[in-house]
């Protein structure tokens, strides 16, 4: 990939929902640049396809109609395991109720992505497990469940979860929904410093100023593109 | 607390899914009314107390030897009044016997139980005519006189308005007819008549060869714990004072009181009783953990509707109730069916067991829908509310309202409750396994009993008795001759092919050639019989030497015939023949030595049809010259019809001697069914039961298992979010349930190891059929979880990640 293809290239992306014979057109022709590094910030409305849109840039569901280019390379006819594949490999997800596994420990919830990979060994696991806890400030308990964790802990796993495995895109959906200002401003800064080191996050927001925060800004309204704002100051990291 | 409100509520939420309120409801009732149906059935058999005024203090005085019931001699009898039981407020003795009714042109034979003078007064019967015994009946010398049982007058004397007084002949013998029984006594048991005992056979100066069964009433408070021990301490003391009972029998190990119920069921009834209640309670419990299930799932449907009334301020208790009362209608509704089904297959079984046993019952199997039934289903119905609401509660409890309502479901499933769903399945898993391999090993048993092969061809056999005690053959000689002659008779009948004598002369200790043991009790034991010579096809095969014939006369050598088994076990792959083998006494001091002349196959000996031990098919036969017994068997094989069969049969003891009466004829196969006859019915309730426990256990564990596997359909999403495939995820999917299916079979086979441990106490179980039943349940345990858990998580995969992310 040059530093003038795009991470993320969408060409007229369109998803449609049908529930007894009701089509809702939730995506309606979304066309849409994201290079490598960029930190992007999604917001509109309820119901304007924000989450939709990070569901299908995440490979977590299927689009109706379009096409989707990941690092170049055509995801749309890619089969399940790939997808999985690209899923474990490139993506990292934050998601607004954390969505950890209470079964399993912090370390183990952080790991579960590494797990799924055959080249990683149990050592290099491990390895990464920590560094991505201490990267959140939260190796003191790793040896805890979810439910003995606040909701700002929790996140902050669910952050270490998806930096573990040193994701090229983390897609973050409401991150700081389910928290207080003081754990939102954590995890914001941390998605931050994510960007600063060179991620590319793409980050679904109801609020204005975390909206703000971001040097690319896109609003959608009724499943299309409202506006795109990119502010000047903030430069893409050349790939 | 509870609101009309709430009960409306409840009914709507019934109604809307009329589906699962149906299935929850029946799946209920069939595994309460199992559990009712097995515990009318088996209270009736065993505890439930005698139809008869104060029913519930009427015992019988048994006797103990080697662990079977055993009758009470007249002289302990005696001493037992003499010695003045206090726990015991009223006795008396009976035996039953078959009696002639009418002369040799119309003969007649009917049970008739003698009884003490008392009998009736004791049943607090009244006779519907006439009246019942006095004292003076059973003096010496006093006339005969004879109590009909309603049946008897109806078919043998019309109903006679003034059959009272009139004079009947009973085995020949002018008898007065004093009274009629109502319909339907049966008091001590099912009889035709009922006679008096002669005081002077109650009162004997010694042991005598008299012994009676012992009905009695225990004295107002006292225990039957009480009467053991006093009746232990007098028979202790009379033995120590009389020596030995007498030359024929061994002391008795006990004398001790026992319902008229568990004697017929001694000793394993109360066990039997445990195990089958256990197996119905194990249904019941399944049925009640699907239940409980399906109300979890639904509760958990229903986690954002108890959090906005949580928010609204619904109290603690009235949430907990609005709960349960879904679980109490169907377990009400249920429990109603089953209570009505129950009672009709009680009621089933009564008119079943009337016919097969054609009246020939015990007067207390009357089975219905009891008082004790209705009670028992009182405490299941409540105890199954609580067992299927515990769940549904237990999640509503754990509720985090403000987290439900502000993600709604949308986080991964708890932690807990993950754990009781885990928990369940193992539980399910352990029960059903239980449940299908002891019921399995149950029917196992119940089958071997009802299809036992008894080692003799039954075709075309009949088989009647000849009791020449009361005849005027009273010497060994006139005996034999009677016996000869009465051979001669039936084998020179056109309708009859092959005829044999033989009789059962019980367990006896022997020692083959020189053999020794230190200890009389370390001695082998065979069945002793005694057999005419069989030149036709009849009775048991000759497999080496030759059967009786005219060598074996009474002066001539004493010679025996073994069976295959006896001869197996002795002289293994030697020929038994000319070897020798003497028959020992209780002290065992050989009371005679006989050479083998003949090796015969194996018959099965003795009651117990569930237990096959070394002594099941080991016996010796003695020919009929050599050991003449008064009472015999007739064993025919007819060529024609049954009915000349058995006209010649009774024509042939009354062309011998017309005063000696035949015992009733009986088909041999249908003497052997009826032997076979509770077993098979045992079969049949095992296969109806057990059908109903397998599909309520494919269908609870089918929905368990996948229950589970739904309630995880958010981590199932989140783990293909971050990468997992597929593959990946149904494979840790089915190895997490196979820890699950490992630790449920693991405890099933800890328990079931212990509950068929105790069934093999009194039946024999097959160690490889158990293991090939066990090993087949677990696959088909196993293969039903795994396949639920196959299928639910690949449906659940087939879903896009998002849609299970967002599932709810």
């Amino acid at each position: 990939m040059t530093q003038a293809q795009p991470l993320i290239q969408l060409q007229d992306l369109q998803k449609s929902f049908f529930t007894e014979e009701v089509e809702t057109r939730a995506l309606q022709g979304i066309n849409l640049s994201i290079w490598k590094g960029e930190y992007v910030s999604f917001s509109g409305p309820s119901g304007c396809g924000k989450s939709t849109l990070l569901s299908l840039l995440g490979l977590l569901d299927v689009w109706t109609s379009g096409k989707y280019l990941l690092a170049g390379h055509d995801v749309s006819t890619v089969d399940r395991d790939e997808r999985a594949r690209i899923r474990n490999k490139e993506i990292g997800f934050v998601f607004q109720s954390f969505n950890l596994i209470s079964d399993l420990t912090v370390e183990e919830n952080v790991a579960l992505p590494l797990t799924y990979r055959a080249d990683l060994k149990k050592g290099e696991i491990q390895a990464l497990v920590s560094r991505a806890l201490d990267k959140v400030e939260m190796s003191h308990r790793a040896k805890h469940y979810p439910t003995q964790l606040s909701g700002g802990q929790q996140q902050r796993v669910a952050v270490a979860r998806a930096v573990a495995g040193n994701p090229s895109l983390i897609l973050a959906d409401e991150p700081t929904g389910n928290l207080d200002s003081k754990n939102a401003e954590i995890v914001t800064e941390m998605l931050e410093n994510l960007h600063a080191e060179g991620s590319t996050v793409c980050m679904v927001t109801h609020n204005p100023e975390t909206a703000a925060r971001a040097p690319r800004r896109v609003e959608l309204l009724d499943g299309q593109i409202a506006s795109n704002i990119v502010v000047p100051r903030k430069i893409p990291v050349a790939g | 607390m509870l609101h009309i409100s709430d009960f409306k509520y409840a009914l709507r939420l019934l109604k809307k899914t009329p589906g699962f309120t149906a299935l929850t409801i029946l799946v209920l009732a069939g595994g309460l009314a199992i559990s009712l149906y097995t515990f009318g059935l088996l209270n009736t058999l065993l505890y439930k107390d005698l139809p008869i005024a104060d029913g519930g203090s009427v015992v019988r005085v048994v006797g103990e030897r080697k662990g079977r019931i055993s009758t009470v001699n007249a002289y302990l009898l005696s001493e037992i009044r003499a010695g003045g039981i206090r726990s015991l407020s009223e006795l008396g003795a009976y035996s039953a016997t078959t009696l002639a009714l009418g002369d040799k042109d119309s003969v007649r034979n009917l049970s008739a139980t003698l009884a003490e003078w008392n009998v009736f007064e004791f049943s607090r019967t009244k006779p519907l005519m006439g009246r019942g015994f006095v004292r003076e009946d059973s003096t010496d010398g006093a006339e005969a006189v004879v109590v009909l049982g309603y049946k008897v007058w109806q078919s043998a004397f019309a109903g006679d308005p003034n059959i009272i007084d009139r004079s009947i002949l009973l085995n020949r013998k002018p008898t007065r007819v004093v009274g009629v029984m109502p319909k339907d006594y049966a008091f001590p048991g099912s009889a035709s008549l009922w006679l008096p005992i002669s005081s002077k056979d109650l009162q004997p100066t010694g042991y005598t060869a008299n012994a009676y069964s012992v009905y009695a009433r225990l004295a107002p408070g006292a225990s039957h714990s009480q009467v053991r021990t006093e009746l232990q301490g007098l028979m202790k003391r009379v033995q120590q004072q009389d020596g030995r009972a007498d030359s024929q029998e061994e002391d008795l190990d006990g004398l001790f009181p026992l319902t008229f119920q568990s004697v017929q069921t001694y000793p394993e009834g109360p066990f039997v009783f445990a195990i089958l209640n256990a197996v119905s309670l194990f249904i019941l419990l399944l049925a009640c953990v699907n239940v409980g299930n399906m109300l979890l799932a639904r509760t958990n449907e229903r986690m954002r509707e108890i959090a906005v009334r949580v928010a609204l301020g619904a109290p603690r208790l009235r949430l907990l109730l609005q709960m349960t009362l879904e679980s109490m209608i169907i377990c009400v509704s249920g429990g109603i069916i089953a209570v009505l089904l129950a009672g009709w297959a009680l009621k089933s079984t009564n008119g079943f067991i009337a016919t097969v046993f054609e009246g020939n019952l015990p007067y207390w199997w009357n089975w219905g829908l009891d008082g004790a039934t209705v009670t028992a289903a009182a405490v299941f119905i409540p105890l199954m509310i609580l067992l299927v609401s515990v769940m549904p509660v237990y999640g509503a409890t754990r509720i985090n309202a403000s987290a439900l309502l502000r993600d709604g479901t949308r986080g991964s499933q708890g932690r807990t409750s993950g754990r009781i769903s885990r928990i369940l399945v193992t539980i399910q898993i352990a029960l059903i396994s239980v449940v299908l391999l002891v019921g399995t090993a149950m029917g196992i048993i119940a089958y071997r009993a009802g299809h036992i092969d008894f080692g003799i061809d039954p075709t075309n056999l009949l088989t009647m008795q000849v009791d020449l005690r009361d005849s005027s053959q009273d010497t060994p000689e006139k005996q034999l001759l009677f016996y000869q002659r009465l051979l001669g008779e039936l084998r020179g009948s056109s309708d009859i092919d092959a005829a044999l004598l033989t009789g059962n002369l019980g367990a006896s200790r022997f020692a083959v050639d020189d053999m020794e043991y230190s200890r009389i009790g370390d001695y082998p034991e065979a069945t002793l019989l005694v057999t005419s010579e069989s030149p036709g096809q009849i009775g048991t095969r000759l497999l080496e030497g030759r059967n009786f014939d005219s060598r074996d006369s009474e002066t001539g050598l004493k010679t025996a015939v073994i069976s295959q088994s006896l001869a197996r076990a002795y002289w293994g792959g030697e020929s038994a023949l000319g070897k020798r083998i003497r028959l020992l006494d209780e002290q065992g001091k050989t009371t005679e030595q006989r050479i083998v002349i003949g090796v015969v196959s194996d018959v099965r000996r003795g009651e117990n049809l569930l237990v096959t031990d070394k002594n099941t098919f080991a016996a010796i036969y003695q020919p009929l010259p050599q050991a003449i017994e008064p009472v015999l068997g007739v064993l025919v094989r007819h060529r024609g019809s049954a009915a000349a069969a058995r006209t010649a049969m009774y024509r042939a003891v009354s062309n011998v001697d017309a005063y000696v009466v035949p015992g009733p004829i009986a088909n041999y196969d249908d003497s052997q069914k009826k032997l076979t006859l509770v077993a098979t019915t045992m079969t049949d309730l095992f296969v109806r039961c057990g059908i109903f426990a397998i599909l309520l256990a494919m269908t609870g564990i089918y929905g368990l298992s996948s229950n589970t596997v739904v309630q995880r359909t958010h981590e199932i999403g989140l783990r293909r979010a971050v990468g997992a495939t597929d593959r990946s995820i149904i494979w840790l999917f089915l190895r997490q349930g196979g820890r699950q299916v490992t630790a449920g079979l693991l405890i099933s086979a800890l328990i079931s190891i212990g509950i068929l441990y105790l069934l093999s106490r009194f039946a024999g179980l097959g160690t490889l059929t158990l293991v090939v039943v066990g090993v087949f349940f677990a696959a088909l345990v196993t293969g039903l979880v795994m396949s639920a858990i196959y299928i639910a998580t690949r449906r659940v995969v087939k879903n896009e990640p998002s849609v299970a992310l967002r599932y709810e």
